[in-house]
């Protein structure tokens, strides 16, 4: 029935666009077979003249029509624009036309203070009255008043009906673009711009040949007059809801380009840190959310990394089946046999143990390759390629971390070559989720480990690793005094973890490149061991900045949603002490002004972002601390990619193990503690002024 | 900060709101071809109404001529005729044109 429904209303549309070409628009067709007799005599003469054939064709582009005439607007020639032209600039800054408009001016200024002071007390007396209705309070709790009631039946059978169809039918379009181009042709058409584009063509082919400069005027008489043709049944204004949405986007493209300006500037940012970063500020400082930015950041810099080192490889060996190799890997892969670089490495030997290429011609093209500094073996080549493919095309996080990263990137295979959609910021957003692997830090250990014979120990070649609150997780040398070495359970002095992070790069090195990072984040740089502490650069959190747009000309549109919003909701609540019932003023007003408030929000996280004030220094601390600026932007580190309260669960726990709220602890009698009061704190400095508990 | 930007797009806003009715103001007085006209308009003190209809001055300025040169008060209608008649003329001048 639906689908019936749009059928017909889609036959209806375009039956009407086909009367209005047939009965308003005519003289757009008229103008057209003009147009396609000027393209075809252009080029006709232009085949003509590039051929040296001769001919005695006059090409009549640059005549203008009879049916144009009318609507012709400019001089017609250059020499009437150009006296036109002195005209107005001598009128422009003229007095007489200066105090001319200053009474244009002041005349639509009195309409318009007329039009105010009709409609001035009109608004006072409204407000007045709503006030007054609305004093009365009551405590009918969800009831609709009567017009709310009357409101929402009228809608129910026309607004919302209308509504539901619009969008239904929105789908369907959707679903059938080709109807959309018809209606966008017709319009052409009817509105006489495809006139313009054949016109276009015909002076293209007239002016390749001919380069008469002086017939550039006629064509922009033509073309003006060509566009009048719309304006002629539509006012200037309707040019709005055209220019609007052309503003619209070109305004979030220019927001989007900043985005990923920043996204690459963060990307230098942390190409310039060490292997092992810290990441330190105060709490609420967003310590965690830079170090998460930065691990989905580096993963994506390293899927980049390991495809820019297979397009050099490629180039090394350009004959190659590399195809035939990839395959073979994928295989391999999905098999279990490979599942890691060694794997990756050892599965190389054993082609070239095989004599394995792939049917590649080595006699003809060559097996080895100079650089210019030293040779390579096709084999060393493709246990290159293999290890960088290994990690171009793992279908997994490359983010192992103590908390849970969300990230979205999307693997496209159409059976060749894969691709990675890792941009942060489309138009339209991946719904696709993966998560970071679990750290088990035994795997980051190379000394005693937690779990005895852990299977996953020493498993760990390469990747982003993010440790949240590692001071705790490791402690310093105060906070450690009381572990010993040889103790026979795993500790943080036995377990060889400093160890890992020094030596970590060299299992994750493909092509001289390491693929390995660690984030970490504490609130003191001190609280982490020095001994590993001094690896790493350490990046201060030294302030936050209130959230910028990068969408420009949005001013007023901010200001009208946050007007409406601080308007509205100081009204609303005052509406809510007194009253429970549902009015028909507030329904409208809340609903106006929550399409607004969401609006405004959208647009700040799809196109908001954060400076991050930076503080960079040596993990010796004994540096120079340089001033840097990380980005934040909303649509890539606030998409759910992970919790601030990571911990919480720990908390959750802990409270619905008690039978205690904060309603049921006790509260002071006066201003004064009382003894019992104060003996209640359970604090050490109270009880050792009463001697009471333990020393302290 | 936040305040000020405002302020100043508002400002920004309304300047070229001005600029482009100054500037469609005097595109439509010189498509009148008729300025000479507006200039003998300010005889009856209504320029104005003449220089926004100047482009139907046919069917409208000839007539808000003598209707503001009555309003004004301090001309005779003997004047507004008299810008009627160099309007005339210089509509009877475009036409030769």
């Amino acid at each position: 029935m639906r689908k019936v429904l749009n059928i017909i209303f889609t036959v209806l549309i375009t039956v009407g666009f086909a009367l209005l070409g047939a009965f308003v628009f005519r003289s757009s067709f008229i103008r057209l077979g003009y147009a396609c007799k000027d393209f075809g005599l252009s080029v006709a003469f232009y085949f003509c003249e590039m051929f040296g054939i001769s001919h005695s064709i006059t090409p009549t582009v640059n005549t203008i029509p009879e049916v144009q005439l009318p609507q012709v607007t400019l001089p017609i020639d250059f020499d009437g624009f150009k006296d036109n032209s002195v005209q107005y600039f001598s009128l422009l800054f003229s007095s007489y036309n200066f105090n001319g408009w200053l009474s244009h001016i002041s005349g639509v200024m009195a309409d318009f203070a007329k039009i105010l002071v009709i409609i001035l007390p009109c608004i006072v007396a409204f407000i007045f009255i709503i006030k007054a209705l609305y004093k009365r309070e009551n405590n009918n709790h969800g009831k609709d008043t009567v017009p709310l009631r009357v409101f929402k039946r009228v809608a129910k059978y026309t607004y919302l009906p209308v509504k539901g169809f619009v969008k239904g039918y929105a789908v369907f379009i959707r679903e059938n673009r080709w109807i959309l181009i018809c209606w966008i042709i017709m319009s052409a058409l009817n509105l006489n711009l495809a006139t313009i584009a054949v016109e276009f063509f015909a002076y293209y082919f007239f002016f390749a040949v001919a380069f008469e400069f002086g017939t550039v005027y006629t064509q922009f008489v033509k073309l003006f007059a060509d566009f009048k043709t719309p304006f002629i049944y539509f006012p200037y204004w309707t040019l709005l809801f055209l220019i609007y949405p052309l503003f619209d986007r070109f305004r979030k493209r220019i927001a989007t380009a900043r985005l990923r300006h920043y996204e690459a500037r963060n990307c230098g940012f942390i190409n310039e840190l060490p292997i092992v970063s810290l990441t330190c500020g105060s709490m609420g400082k967003k310590k965690t959310t830079a170090i998460t930015d930065m691990a989905l950041s580096q993963e994506v810099m390293f899927r980049q990394k390991a495809f820019d080192i297979l397009q050099k490889n490629d180039m090394k060996f350009p004959h190659f089946p590399w195809i035939l190799f990839e395959k073979a890997m994928q295989a391999e892969i999905e098999s279990g046999r490979i599942y890691n670089l060694a794997t990756v490495k050892c599965w190389v030997i054993s082609l070239e143990e095989r004599g394995e290429l792939f049917g590649y011609d080595g006699g003809r093209y060559g097996l080895v390759y100079d650089n210019g500094l030293k040779e390579e073996g096709i084999y060393e080549v493709l246990s290159t390629y293999a290890q960088a493919y290994f990690i171009y095309i793992i279908e997994s996080s490359l983010i192992v971390s103590n908390y849970s990263i969300r990230e979205d990137n999307l693997l496209l295979d159409s059976g060749n070559f894969p691709m990675w959609l890792t941009d942060f910021f489309p138009t339209n957003f991946r719904r696709n989720s993966r998560h970071a692997h679990i750290l088990d830090f035994d795997i980051l250990r190379l000394g005693k480990k937690v779990l005895e014979n852990n299977p996953n120990a020493g498993s760990f070649e390469f990747g982003v690793i993010g440790i949240t609150e590692i001071g705790k997780e490791r402690g310093n040398n105060l906070e450690l005094q009381e572990k010993k070495k040889s103790a026979d359970e795993a500790n943080q002095k036995n377990d060889k973890f400093n160890s890992w992070l020094k030596m970590c790069r060299h299992s994750a090195t493909v092509d001289n490149f390491p693929f390995i990072k660690v984030f970490a984040d504490e609130q003191r740089p001190e609280s982490w061991g020095a001994d590993a502490r001094d690896l790493c650069d350490i990046v201060n959190i030294a302030s936050s900045s209130e959230q910028k747009l990068a969408m420009p000309f949005y001013t007023i549109g901010d200001m009208v949603a946050e007007w409406a919003f601080n308007r509205f909701i100081g009204l609303y609540y005052d509406f809510r002490f007194r009253r429970g019932d549902n009015t028909l003023l507030v329904h409208v007003l809340k609903s106006v002004t929550a399409w607004l408030w969401k609006r405004n929000i959208r647009i700040y996280n799809r196109y908001g972002y954060s400076v991050l004030n930076i503080e960079k220094e040596r993990g010796t601390m004994d540096g120079k601390v340089s001033k840097k600026k990380y980005y934040l932007m909303n649509a890539k580190i606030y998409r759910k990619r992970f919790a601030t309260d990571c911990f919480a669960d720990y908390f959750n726990d802990m409270a619905m193990r008690t039978n205690v709220g904060l309603n049921d602890y006790r509260e002071y009698l006066a201003e004064c503690a009382s003894v019992d009061e104060l003996q209640a704190q359970n604090s050490y400095f109270i009880n050792a002024l009463y001697g009471l508990g333990g020393e302290s | 900060m936040k305040i000020f930007k405002r302020i100043l797009v508002i400002a920004t806003l309304v300047v070229i709101a001005l600029l482009i009715s100054y500037l469609i103001f005097t595109k439509n007085n010189v498509a009148s071809k008729n300025h000479t006209f507006c200039e003998a308009d300010t005889i009856c003190g209504n320029f104005r109404l003449s220089s926004v209809n100047a482009r139907n001055y046919e069917l409208f300025a000839l007539k808000d001529c003598g209707q503001s040169g009555r309003a004004a008060g301090n001309h005779e209608i003997s004047q507004a005729q008299n810008s009627r008649e160099i309007c005339e003329s210089i509509r009877e001048g475009n036409v030769n044109a």
